[in-house]
């Protein structure tokens, strides 16, 4: 379970994230959405346990900055950065070594499969292209067997194959018990991953659904739907000289 | 911290193993081993010189570094500087169920190969240049490498990784640090004040007593003191102090909190990181882009095709604060002013050449090819051009945009020369004219070095890799400048200076005329873009 509790977070004057609380259960796909600037990032980022914040994160229920906490934690972030004097292949090894995972050579064999990086396991970090990157990073974050685990875009630079085996580890990790939670702008790639959406927008949460509430309706619909509501009202609002205020419940935060 | 170790060794033995593989790596041992081998005399010479002889000496050069380095260590790290995190140690490393301080260590011992290089070299240093007996300098190495990394490693995680001081509390140690750094300008200035001017003065303040009181600076210099000239009452408490040291503050930073607070500055500061190194990689001398502010500035584009470039590289530069200039002209400017001053002042600084009038007038375009020569790894704005498709998608032939994409490279060189050429011809008496051309032959020179520098990185790279490169670029840059001296001679010879200088003018025109020529593939061809 991933737990968000009141997290605030400033960067000098600019409040980028303003006291936001949300949960994702075991076993569930949280979507964060929300145009740029939203304050994903940030919030990623205090999850990773990577900026200073305000308030509480606490991972299967130990606090995000412990390192039990830490040593179930995957984390797939939006732009992967490997080391240059490192193969694919060390690159687990080290994921193996820091997280004491009991991931065995078949696994990881299994996954570097799964990701077509088998035949490449012997190259550098600096010999890959980015979209190769990008997959050793999420075999790295499933090489921790992670309890939680974040993806942020991991989407991008992806070719349809990684893309599809990428949706089909989600599903299977939600299987697990595993709670996912997927950062992402490309809507349609994640509709039948989800089971709640959280959208965003200028650090707070606009509104939250799970797939029951949401009914028939694609993440487009519900994505747009909120956030041309909030700007509509936010119109109204400051036409009549008001501070819009967010509300808890109904949904609608 | 088997993690880390594993990734510390896995990459230093892949590096390794990079380097095995190519012969230039050998070529660059050789050379290594050749400059060791001349600097052995040449150190000889300037230590006898300075007057820091034996092991007295030694101390002293010693207590200059630790003045230089500890002071410098604690502020970049009070600031939340001076590790060197990448983007792979925020991703892999920040996130992983890691100790935070075996973070920090992990950082520190990627420096540690070289720190252990340097006392290896002060060590040996220590025998050949100042006759201290080799197994005092054997002690020597182990204990300070031992303790002063020991020491260095505590300070360093107590100050950056320490969580109770907050903004206020660094800054109060920042102000500690700053005031020992103003103690010690103090005594420099009272000795300043009761002694004559001379070199000697540093040596005097660094063996002063009172210095070896500064908590862990002075004591450290007592330390070394201890060992390498023996004991006396004060460098026996401070050196003892010293060791104190050693054994208290890691049992302070062993105790102390540390949840990865820090990882937000040293993520930034990993971001400032790679964009330097980026910058570097592609030769830029200009700062941060995001950092830089820029002026409201108009241009009105006249003609079509590559002289767009031009005015858009016009553009560019009226929006900077200094228009064409970069803080290599104004060092230009400060070396031609400080030599002219040097010069009214009555220094002899060109007397080697000065002997002989012949020779004199050479001294301003030898200067000026040197200063080329210097500032020969920066790339200029041409550069970013082949990073744009757009340049590629222009309706005109490769030769004009090459000439559009460096025309104002050549008047800002220009620029820099007058910077140069100006104050030091009027200080060194030479004519006008001469002083003209002067610049027009440093102007030249920089054409040259521009040219060269495309055909290499852009046409030869990927046949040499980037050390044989430099070699190349230096030895065309060099040949090019032995044959306008030639040329220059001659021509003094026969004609006179002025010729003389027209004819080394020449020589670099047609040199780089050529080289533009062959340059000019880089324009046409969209292949090149991957070698940027």
């Amino acid at each position: 379970m991933l737990q968000i509790l009141n997290l605030s977070k400033s960067y000098r004057k600019t409040l980028a994230v303003d006291d936001v609380s949300f949960t994702v259960p075991d076993g569930q796909v949280g979507i964060l959405m929300g145009p740029n600037g939203a304050g994903k990032s940030t919030i990623i980022k205090s999850i990773a346990g990577l900026l200073r914040y305000d308030g509480a994160i606490s991972i299967q229920g130990i606090p995000s900055r412990e390192l039990a906490a830490k040593r179930v934690f995957g984390y797939v972030p939006e732009i992967p950065a490997l080391f240059d004097a490192l193969t694919v292949r060390e690159h687990i090894e080290y994921i193996r070594r820091a997280y004491q995972s009991d991931v065995t050579e078949e696994e990881v064999e299994a996954i570097l499969r799964r990701f077509e990086l088998y035949d490449k396991q012997d190259k550098l970090g600096n010999e890959l292209s980015k979209g190769m990157m990008q997959k050793v990073s999420i075999c790295c974050a499933l090489a921790v067997k992670p309890r939680v685990i974040l993806l942020d875009e991991p989407m991008v630079g992806l070719d349809p194959q990684a893309i599809k085996e990428l949706k089909e580890v989600v599903l299977e990790l939600r299987d697990q018990g595993v709670t996912v939670l997927l950062s992402t702008h490309m809507l349609e790639m994640v509709n039948e991953l989800w089971d709640v959406v959280f959208i965003m927008d200028q650090g707070h949460i606009l509104a939250t659904y799970t797939r029951q509430e949401a009914g028939d309706q694609d993440l487009d619909a519900i994505f747009f739907g909120t956030t041309d509501r909030e700007r509509a009202v936010g119109t109204e609002a400051s036409k009549h000289g008001e501070t819009l205020e967010t509300t808890e419940g109904g949904r609608e935060e | 911290m088997k993690a880390l170790l594993y990734l510390s060794v896995r990459g230093f033995i892949n590096r390794l193993k990079a380097r095995a593989r190519k012969p230039l790596s050998y070529v660059a041992l050789v050379g290594i081993g050749l400059y060791v081998l001349m600097m052995y005399n040449s150190f000889n010479i300037i230590f006898s010189d300075m007057g820091i002889m034996g092991p007295e000496g030694y101390a002293l050069l010693l207590s200059f570094f630790t003045v230089w380095t500890i002071p410098a260590n604690l502020l970049t790290y009070a600031r939340k500087r001076g590790l060197t995190f990448k983007h792979c140690d925020v991703h892999f490393v920040f996130s992983a169920p890691i100790d935070p301080k075996k973070i920090l260590l992990y950082a520190q011992i990627k420096t540690l190969y070289m720190g252990l290089f340097l006392n290896l070299l002060m060590s040996v240093g220590g025998v050949i240049w100042f006759h201290v007996p080799a197994v005092k300098m054997a002690l020597f190495f182990l204990v300070t490498f031992v303790v002063e990394n020991i020491l260095e490693a505590a300070l360093m995680l107590i100050v950056f990784g320490n969580e109770f001081l907050g903004e206020k509390g660094t800054k109060v140690l920042q102000g500690g640090v700053w005031a020992c750094v103003g103690a010690m300008l103090l005594l420099l200035l009272s000795q300043l004040l009761t002694k004559p001017l001379s070199f000697s003065l540093i040596g005097d303040m660094l063996s002063d007593p009172l210095l070896q009181l500064v908590p862990l600076i002075g004591w450290n210099i007592a330390f070394i003191r201890l060992l390498l000239i023996g004991p006396d009452t004060l460098n026996l408490i401070c050196g003892a102090l010293y060791l104190a040291a050693a054994v208290l503050l890691p049992l302070v930073a062993w105790r102390m909190k540390c949840t990865g607070e820090y990882f937000e500055d040293a993520m930034t500061f990993a971001d400032e990181y790679e964009a330097a190194i980026r910058r570097k990689k592609s030769g830029s001398a200009e700062g941060d882009a995001r950092k830089r502010k820029y002026k409201k500035a108009e241009v009105v584009y006249k003609g079509g095709g590559a002289r767009a470039i031009y005015y858009r590289q016009l553009l560019e530069y009226k929006k900077n604060r200094f228009f064409l200039l970069n803080y290599n002209s104004f060092i230009l400017l400060g070396i031609g002013l400080l030599a002219a001053g040097a010069k009214a002042f009555g220094a002899d600084l060109f007397s080697f050449a000065e002997e002989s009038s012949e020779l004199a007038v050479f001294i301003l375009p030898g200067v000026s090819a040197y200063m080329v020569f210097i500032f020969s790894s920066i790339a200029p704005k041409w550069s970013q051009e082949l990073k744009n498709p757009y340049t590629f998608l222009l309706p005109d032939t490769p030769m004009r945009k090459l000439w559009y994409s460096t025309l104002l490279e050549h008047v800002k060189a220009a620029l820099d020369g007058a910077l140069l050429c100006v104050p030091l011809g009027a200080a060194l008496g030479i004519s006008p004219v001469q002083i003209v051309l002067c610049i027009l032959i440093y102007a030249c020179l920089q054409a040259n070095r521009l040219y060269i520098s495309m055909v290499c990185d852009g046409i030869l790279k990927p046949l040499f890799g980037s050390f044989g490169l430099t070699l190349i670029r230096m030895m065309a840059q060099a040949a090019i400048m032995l044959l306008g001296v030639l040329a220059a001679v001659i021509g003094t010879g026969a004609a006179g200076v002025e010729i003389g200088f027209a004819a080394m003018i020449l020589v670099a025109v047609l040199f780089a005329g050529l080289l533009a020529l062959f340059a000019s593939i880089l324009f046409g061809r969209m292949e090149s873009l991957e070698n940027y």
